[in-house]
């Protein structure tokens, strides 16, 4: 670790794709090049949102910046280290935690305690040390100690669940989370207080937050990033606040959201006074209520 | 005076329905009453939990209700009637990869049917059309698990449709789908509707409610409201109780009434609504 460190120092820490390329079910008839050539760096302590329609390679480029897969050509460097170096594994598996897409189907011990506390089992802490991280654990993910750790996870609700799956993860405090459509099946409630969840982890925890999502309310609401895929490459890399922009001139594959339509709607009436960086609800609203009616 | 006599019968009933799975369990559905007519757009909505899944399973008899009596076109769901209700009533689930049975796409449509022992000529000609509806003609003899989960959805539509119903009932269809193909599934809802279906479709998504004549809003499984979209504005406060997100441009109402602004007029358009605050503001 330290050794790295000096070495490398002037490269970011973070996630770096150099020129990846992945091929699953390689030399059989259903060969399919899902990530081609990818380049990107996701530095530290970002919330990168992965978009692009069903069958793009969002799946693959998490498990790629997961060290779940290995790439097939170029490299993948987590904090400096490339993932596929196997000396380095265990470090690297300390850095990132991954959720996959209904991680539900994951969740297969008695308790909620049981099944949070699973990814600490090969490590070496007294009784006392895990019942305080998987307590801490569930309480940063909102669920309360005492009313759910002996709970079953199968009598959680959708979003419940995903919590108890969420905390599983954090209990290792990963630097990265990486996190497959985390809010698909859950109600739009669930949704939006799930997602406050991973802003509240990013801003307290300092954690890197890589969320691959269909919906770009969301990503435009909690991101700092959006990383937009199209059959495997990267086929834009934009800032929130550029969206407006890149939907007319760039072939994104994505439709505007109700705020992106009536803030268009707003810009026509009002030339040049609605300032590109709003694109959150909360600041439009308060830029209307406070600003464009108060003037 | 046959046909208006017909056109009277409401499609759905639902005459203090209560439901739960067993017999000293908590109540699922709780004492509902609701009539539907005949090509309604109805829009469910609720947090996870509320009892959506397990109204619609009650409308087309998948679940018989504990307590109360579910009516699909004058008749009950818990009698001999059920065969027939299955066919008027079909329900499309979220999971692509749940509801097809078939190995190819014509098999997976023919499958409902073959059941009913239906002439082949009749079977053939009719998947013809729905194939023509769906456009799905081009994927005819391809193998189902080579699909799309967008193309599932469109095939157990088809297999949906070959039988002629009258309702039609999505629940979180679109769910895993995404975006342009659910776009597309609201495309083909659309179409169902304007040719006279009754559309009854549970959903997460806060501005599918617009497309509803109707809004049924679920709350731990009573029914907490049923009305169209401006009547709902009057009370925003069910939505939120009821765990849903409300749509955009009423979000952005609430937030203009809190800070004491009311708009002159409701409208669910973007421009229009734009035009209001604008009009308040040139003469302020």
């Amino acid at each position: 670790m330290e050794q790295l460190g000096k070495g490398s120092g002037q490269i970011d820490m973070g996630i770096v794709f150099h020129d990846v390329s992945y091929t699953h079910a390689k030399r059989t008839a259903l060969e399919h090049k899902a990530v081609n050539g990818i380049t990107l760096s996701l530095p530290d302590g970002q919330f990168a949102a992965i978009m692009g329609p069903s069958g793009s390679g969002k799946t693959t480029l998490g498990q790629l910046a997961a060290g779940i897969l290995m790439p097939e050509s170029g490299l993948v460097y987590v904090d400096n280290i490339p993932t596929n170096s196997r000396k380095l594994w265990s470090d690297l598996s300390n850095k990132v935690a991954y959720v996959s897409q209904f991680p539900e189907h994951q969740l297969f011990e008695e308790t909620v305690f049981r099944d949070i506390r699973y990814g600490l089992r090969r490590k070496k802490y007294s009784d006392q040390e895990i019942t305080a991280k998987v307590k801490d654990a569930m309480e940063c993910v909102g669920l309360a100690f005492e009313t759910y750790k002996d709970r079953s996870p199968f009598q959680l609700s959708g979003g419940e669940q995903r919590r108890a799956a969420l905390a599983g993860a954090i209990v290792l405090e990963p630097k990265i989370l990486v996190l497959d459509e985390p809010t698909a099946g859950l109600d739009s409630w669930a949704r939006v207080k799930f997602l406050r969840l991973l802003t509240h982890l990013q801003r307290t925890k300092h954690m890197t937050i890589v969320c691959i999502t269909h919906y770009l309310e969301d990503a435009l609401e909690f991101a700092d990033r959006l990383v937009i895929l199209n059959n495997g490459s990267l086929s834009c890399d934009l800032k929130p606040a550029e969206i407006q922009w890149a939907l007319k001139e760039l072939d994104t594959a994505l439709s505007p959201t109700p705020l992106l339509r009536f803030r268009e709607e707003l810009d026509s009436l009002f030339p040049g006074k609605i300032d590109s960086e709003i694109i959150q609800e909360n600041k439009l609203f308060a830029f209307i209520t406070d600003r464009l009616m108060r003037t | 005076m046959g046909m208006t006599a017909a056109a009277k019968i409401p499609s759905v009933v639902f005459e203090n329905v209560s439901f739960r799975f067993s017999e000293h369990g908590e109540w699922i559905v709780k004492d509902i009453n609701i009539s539907i007519a005949p090509g309604e757009w109805i829009s469910i909505v609720g947090g996870n939990g509320s009892g959506k899944s397990t109204f619609v399973k009650l409308v087309n008899g998948l679940l018989k209700p504990s307590l109360g009596k579910v009516i699909v076109f004058g008749e009950s769901t818990d009698n001999a009637n059920l065969r027939k209700i299955r066919q008027s009533a079909g329900i499309i689930f979220q999971n692509p990869d749940e509801q097809t049975v078939g190995a190819t796409v014509e098999e997976d449509i023919a499958f409902g049917l073959q059941n009913l022992m239906f002439p082949r000529d009749e079977m053939i000609s009719r998947i013809d059309r729905i194939l023509k509806l769906l456009q799905l003609e081009s994927l005819r003899g391809r193998p189902v698990r080579m699909l799309s989960g967008g193309q599932k959805q469109l095939v157990a539509i088809a297999g949906i449709l070959v039988m002629h119903p009258q309702i039609i009932i999505f629940d979180e269809a679109t769910s895993m789908l995404d975006p342009h193909n659910a776009g597309k599934l609201i495309g083909v809802m659309s179409e169902l509707h304007r040719m006279g279906l009754t559309v009854l479709q549970v959903t997460h998504d806060p501005e599918d409610i617009w497309r509803a004549d109707r809004i049924l809003v679920l709350n731990n499984g009573h029914l907490a409201f049923a009305g169209d979209i401006p009547t709902l504005m009057k009370q925003s406060d069910i939505l939120e109780e009821a765990q849903t997100l409300p749509p955009f441009l009423v979000r952005l109402h609430k937030a203009l009434r809190q800070k004491g602004i009311k708009l002159p007029a409701w409208s669910s358009s973007e421009k229009e609504v734009a035009k209001l605050i604008w009009e308040l503001c040139s003469t302020t």
